[in-house]
């Protein structure tokens, strides 16, 4: 017969604490990673959070998220550089440095990639659109909402 | 010929407190938050993988679309928290549901295995309620 934990009434409830103790370690690495993007964080780090195998861990996060934890982190540091880009004035190099990334090379690399344009670039395209919508913001909106809101 | 969904559109209870569950909550990405007069505001945001779909965070108001008893019924709908809008989908819904729930979100159940796979349904901020499926 096989062994079960003692608390656990069979197998099944057993596979069941296991899967949601899994779950909530990933998650709960996610989370960390939503906190700690600007750090360095290494796999090694998350690992240790997660008190699992460099390999499972890996794995496990990839057949949750679909994507690896590095390529979660580096979606969060773009996320947030691009807000950065939005909303403040500093410097390219500033930002780089904010959000976590080691080298502006890299950074503008990575953004570049997954933007299309460079961060001077998608800085100044948003400008643009600001100034744009505040001149006439009804020029940014569907035609029949518009109506809605203010009639032509 | 119709190609493309481009916007939807959710009214909700206070835009501003929306827009902060959307984004900060939730995940999604703000699209759009600028002034169309006074008391009114364009929201918009996309959920993480659909940045070409705007979701429009919408107040009922008096205006050309809505005299102020009609605006008012539909806030009434809002707050009463009957209204569904749509369906929302995601990679691994226990995770999902783990995380949104450590996050303070209500879920109206847990996810469950239905005829079209597993799903959950939860409301936002406002007290709308929406599907979510696993993909």
């Amino acid at each position: 017969m096989a062994y079960i934990s003692p608390g656990f009434q069979d197998q099944h409830e057993l596979m069941n604490y296991k899967k949601e103790y899994l779950y909530k370690k990933i998650v709960g690495t996610k989370q960390f990673i939503d906190r700690s993007y600007r750090h360095e964080i290494s796999l090694d780090v998350l690992m240790n959070e997660a008190n699992i195998s460099k390999y499972h861990f890996v794995r496990l996060f990839k057949s949750i998220y679909k994507i690896t934890p590095h390529q979660y982190l580096m979606s969060k540091r773009i996320k947030y550089a691009k807000m950065e880009l939005e909303n403040t004035d500093e410097s390219i190099s500033s930002i780089c440095d904010k959000v976590g990334f080691n080298s502006i090379g890299s950074f503008c690399n990575l953004f570049k990639k997954v933007t299309g344009q460079t961060p001077l670039e998608y800085r100044n395209a948003k400008k643009k659109i600001d100034v744009d919508r505040k001149k006439s913001p009804i020029r940014h909106i569907p035609g029949c909402y518009a109506l809605m809101h203010h009639p032509f | 010929m119709i190609t493309n969904l481009t916007h939807t559109f959710i009214y909700v209870s206070d835009q501003d407190e929306a827009l902060k569950f959307y984004t900060e909550v939730l995940g999604f990405e703000l699209k759009a938050n600028f002034p169309l007069g006074p008391n009114k505001k364009w929201i918009s945001v996309s959920p993480p993988q659909q940045s070409n779909i705007e979701i429009v965070l919408m107040k009922a108001m008096e205006g050309p679309y809505f005299n102020s008893e009609t605006a008012a019924e539909v806030n009434q709908l809002v707050n009463k928290g009957i209204l569904g809008w749509c369906v929302f989908e995601c990679p691994d819904i226990y995770a999902t549901y783990e995380e949104l729930r450590s996050k303070g979100v209500e879920f109206i159940d847990p996810p469950t295995e239905t005829p079209s796979g597993l799903s959950a349904n939860f409301r936002d901020n406002s007290g709308n309620w929406f599907s979510l499926k696993q993909s």
